[in-house]
């Protein structure tokens, strides 16, 4: 797959629009699903995604590939969001603050400089999804799928199904953990 | 310690459902250890793990691209404004007929093949006809071998680089192109290869009727069957391979006699302009060399050229000197 990447790499640098649509629509979703994990809002990060993918393309003869083209693109993205959450911290008047301070420590920890820069998203995403997802026990995954595919409260998920909103929290927790589990195995 | 915190809390934070004093307290529980934030930050991956059909579908990604793509051809687009008045005219080719002769050793067919090679060099295009009235505009830099009469079950012919074809419809014997990579097979259309050899991609785009591109194999599988307006773009490491639609007026730009820069290194870029200016260009800052460029040349001025390399390309400088026709760049 890395090599897969370098190739379609290769041919971006030529400035070949066939290759760049290609690596574009198979990394755009990636970024989305960490950028959404930071910034948690939709059009922010779509329009950071763009701006990074643009400043790729525009840079794409100067990129020294020390590391995998993906990092670099990941790279890009990062100071892109930090540089928005900045901004966007100094027009809020510190309103919420708190807010604003989680955000800064998620930042730091998926800081690119430090040794092991790891969003899962640079990895083969769909491949590990399929075998977390599975490894779920029922019950758990029937509540996870609710939880996140229809976007269910955890109160609603429990008049549902009959049980505590406890229960269904917990459920929740327990099925992170277990693909969180998965994703450590497979990294 | 993890037990520290109450699950509940950090679902809430997974779901951005916090309230103010909730995120202050889960702050606080951060802050304490190292390990919390490997902890929280593992399990919120972990999180958006589990909700990517959600998320991949939401990006938007086709329509992002849509939008890319127009930005992007924007910027080239700059290279090719302002279009002036009358094409460049270009020196007639000068063609390079060579004539090859296989006898074929078959002892049944008495038929002897004789092949033409056209070939052109920088800077030259040329037209044929090939005696079944099949036309053919060679670009740049590319070569066409043929025979010089067709044999009655098939026409083969091979081509290195780029050629537009319009070939004369004979539903009888199929117009084979065979570009190495591949073999385009054709009844009776127009159609443009860009196959030059040093390129990853290889383009073949269809303007009117039908084609086939079929492997090089001895089965002949058919890779793809184009519809006008089309283009099949294929990868010669990988085999990998996609259709796309396209301008094809815009891919046979180069016919027009337009100086089509395709892909090209500056180095190469500066002996093309050197060539058509009369200058003498010198590149200071190796390090230049390698940047690479689309650029299609109609009338524009060499400072409007290079005033467009330094757009696209900022680290580009150029100064030039129109007494002694010198430019620098570094």
């Amino acid at each position: 797959m890395k090599n897969e990447d370098e190739n379609i790499y290769k041919a971006i640098r030529k400035g070949d629009v066939f290759a760049f649509e290609r690596f574009y629509m198979k990394y755009q979703p990636r970024l989305f699903a960490y950028g959404m994990g930071i910034l948690n809002d939709e059009e922010a990060a779509k329009d950071l995604i763009q701006e990074s993918f643009m400043a790729f393309w525009e840079h794409k003869n100067n990129i020294v590939t020390d590391y995998s083209v993906t990092s670099y693109l990941f790279k890009i993205f990062h100071g892109q969001c930090i540089k928005y959450l900045r901004t966007r911290a100094i027009q809020s008047n510190f309103s919420q603050l708190s807010e604003l301070k989680m955000q800064e420590i998620e930042m730091g920890f998926y800081n690119p400089d430090r040794k092991v820069f790891g969003s899962i998203f640079m990895y083969e995403v769909e491949e590990l999804y399929e075998k977390a997802v599975i490894k779920l026990p029922e019950q758990c995954r029937e509540i996870f799928i609710l939880s996140k595919q229809q976007d269910m409260k955890s109160s609603e998920i429990a008049s549902k199904l009959g049980i505590s909103v406890r229960t269904v929290e917990n459920q929740i927790y327990k099925a992170i953990r277990v693909i969180r589990q998965e994703m450590k195995d497979y990294a | 310690m993890i037990s520290d915190i109450n699950n509940i809390l950090l679902i809430k934070y997974l779901r951005n459902e916090l309230s103010e004093p909730e995120q202050e307290s889960v702050l606080r529980w951060l802050g304490d250890k190292e390990e919390n934030k490997e902890f929280l930050f593992g399990l919120k991956e972990a999180y958006l793990l589990s909700r990517w059909e959600e998320l991949s579908t939401r990006s938007q990604a086709a329509e992002g691209w849509k939008n890319m793509n127009e930005r992007i051809g924007q910027s080239t687009e700059q290279l090719k404004s302002p279009r002036l008045r009358k094409v460049m005219q270009y020196a007639a080719a000068a063609v390079v007929i060579f004539m090859i002769g296989f006898g074929l050793h078959d002892q049944i067919s008495t038929e002897k093949i004789v092949y033409n090679t056209v070939e052109t060099s920088t800077g030259e295009q040329s037209t044929l006809f090939l005696n079944d009235g099949t036309k053919v505009k060679l670009n740049e830099n590319s070569k066409l071998i043929y025979p010089t009469g067709f044999n009655s079950s098939s026409r083969n012919v091979t081509l290195h680089g780029e050629a537009y074809f319009e070939v004369t419809h004979d539903t009888h014997k199929p117009f084979l192109v065979n570009i190495g990579t591949y073999t385009v097979k054709v009844l009776g259309t127009k159609f443009n290869i860009d196959a030059y050899p040093e390129q990853v991609y290889v383009y073949t785009s269809l303007k009117e009727g039908k084609i086939q591109v079929v492997e090089n194999t001895p089965e002949s599988k058919i890779v793809s069957e184009l519809k006008p307006g089309t283009q099949l773009s294929y990868n010669k490491r990988t085999g990998e391979y996609f259709v796309k639609e396209v301008d094809t007026d815009q891919v046979t730009d180069w016919m027009n006699g337009r100086m089509v820069i395709k892909r090209q290194t500056l180095e190469e870029v500066v002996q093309r302009l050197e060539q058509k200016y009369h200058y003498t260009i010198n590149i200071q800052n190796l390090q230049l060399n390698k940047l690479s460029y689309n650029i299609t040349i109609d009338k524009e001025s060499l400072e409007e050229i290079l005033s467009n390399i330094h757009f696209i390309t900022p680290q580009v400088h150029y100064s030039i000197n129109n007494k002694d026709k010198m430019v620098i760049l570094k």
